[in-house]
């Protein structure tokens, strides 16, 4: 499995780099992202910006909205989001198919090892949890023998940001109505530092994983972007935002 | 509707209370006496649950693929769905991105995205051809995928290119086999 460590690498083009790499290659491939600067909101690939967004207060305050290739809610990550994803072939995992709870189940296995020091860590429904408190949101793109699992891991966030989303329709069983406030954590407050977070799950993906680091500028030039594939992930224009709340302003 | 026995609903409780349901043998978690209460109340939990399913559906006459997609060839026009299996272990479908009519097909290809919770799964043509209608109630009620995946959660109609590829595809005997011999 070939890891990337990145530093500040913006959401977008990690967004980018992500499809490429798991539609256009063959590898194993682990990325693991120091956070993202400017902010950005992230909705899943069927996500709407009127149903989840404040989206007034997002035109107001300038923040992309971007829209990515796999499934899941909502996000607003920072330079305080730690970003880990896995991109596999079906030959890695001993799964019989892949379907979308299986490869959840055998992340929990994964990452287990890397919360050893951390109580009450688990899968809940369909996100890991401290308790019953979210500190990640997931989501997941399933191809043809091959698979995608990102992971957006809150190692602190401002709650002022929170305040752009909406308590989405579809929500876990486990949240029970509860805001965003008493809903999630922070991972920061259970970790020694987010260098040794992101050691630990170096060190737990290489109990099942050999992994080989590799960087961004060779990436680049054995994979190349040139390499047609489908892309799915957008930022929405200004008009796009503007578009998605017009029905809501008519009718008053 | 699946019947939910008071044990299967212990399960439940204790992963709500963030008592993990999963053992992990590689796990440095001290076993503490409450923990090996714990897991003793997990497996006898597990063991007298008496928790319903239905049984997955093949249903004959059509043909399947491997990728659990199938298709019912009538004349010189298709019509291509996910089969029973698919739709259980994908989970509540939310949404179903479908191409557009006169969009051309070819077998083995990705022709349409599923989402559940979480999860973008791609979907594949099962035969070659063109589009001639999708689904337009999926847009709406994707669950139709669940409820009904080989009547009202139709994906697509397709004239077909080349009836020959049919061949290659099995029929509902070899595909239950193919199930049975995946789940192990």
């Amino acid at each position: 499995m070939k890891l990337l460590r990145l530093q500040g690498f913006p959401i977008l083009q990690q967004l980018y780099l992500e499809e490429r790499l798991l539609r256009a290659t063959t590898h194993n491939w682990c990325l693991i992202n120091q956070g993202t600067n400017p902010p950005a909101i992230v909705v899943g690939i069927s996500g709407k910006p009127e149903k989840l967004l404040d989206v007034k207060a997002v035109l107001q305050d300038n923040i992309p909205v971007i829209r990515r290739f796999s499934g899941g809610g909502t996000v607003i990550v920072d330079t305080d989001t730690v970003f880990v994803t896995l991109i596999c072939r079906r030959d890695a995992v001993t799964l019989p198919d892949l379907y979308p709870r299986p490869i959840m189940e055998w992340t929990e296995h994964l990452y287990l090892p890397a919360f050893q020091t951390v109580p009450r860590f688990h899968l809940l429904e369909h996100d890991y949890v401290l308790g019953d408190k979210k500190f990640g949101g997931n989501a997941q793109s399933i191809i043809k023998d091959r698979f995608l699992h990102h992971t957006s891991f809150l190692w602190d966030y401002q709650d002022f940001r929170m305040a752009y989303l909406k308590l989405p329709q579809r929500a876990p069983t486990y949240r029970l109505a509860r805001p965003h406030s008493d809903f999630i954590c922070r991972l920061k407050d259970y970790m020694p530092s987010r260098e040794a977070f992101a050691d630990y799950i170096v060190k737990a993906f290489e109990r099942q994983f050999c992994l080989q680091e590799i960087s961004l500028d060779e990436v680049e030039k054995t994979q190349p972007s040139s390499v047609p594939h489908i892309t799915s992930t957008q930022i929405f224009t200004t008009a796009d935002l503007q578009q998605s709340i017009m029905p809501l302003i008519v009718k008053g | 509707m699946a019947f939910r026995s008071v044990a299967t609903q212990a399960v439940t409780l204790l992963r709500l209370r963030g008592i993990p349901t999963v053992s992990n043998n590689s796990s440095s978690i001290t076993n503490t006496t409450t923990n090996s209460l714990r897991s003793l109340w997990v497996p006898l939990a597990r063991r007298f649950a008496t928790e319903v399913e239905d049984a997955e559906v093949v249903l004959d006459g059509l043909h399947y693929a491997a990728s659990h997609e199938w298709v019912k060839v009538e004349g010189s026009t298709a019509i291509v769905g996910i089969s029973d299996h698919a739709q259980k272990e994908l989970g509540d479908l939310v949404f179903v991105e479908l191409p557009e009519a006169g969009a051309p097909c070819k077998q083995g290809e990705k022709f349409a995205s599923v989402e559940s919770v979480k999860a973008v799964s791609d979907v594949y043509s099962p035969i070659s051809g063109t589009v001639v209608e999708v689904n337009t109630s999926l847009s709406e009620s994707p669950d139709l995928i669940n409820k009904s995946p080989y009547g009202n959660g139709w994906l697509m109609k397709l004239t077909v290119s080349n009836k020959g590829e049919l061949d290659g595809l099995m029929g509902a005997d070899a595909y239950k086999q193919h199930q049975a011999a995946n789940a192990h």
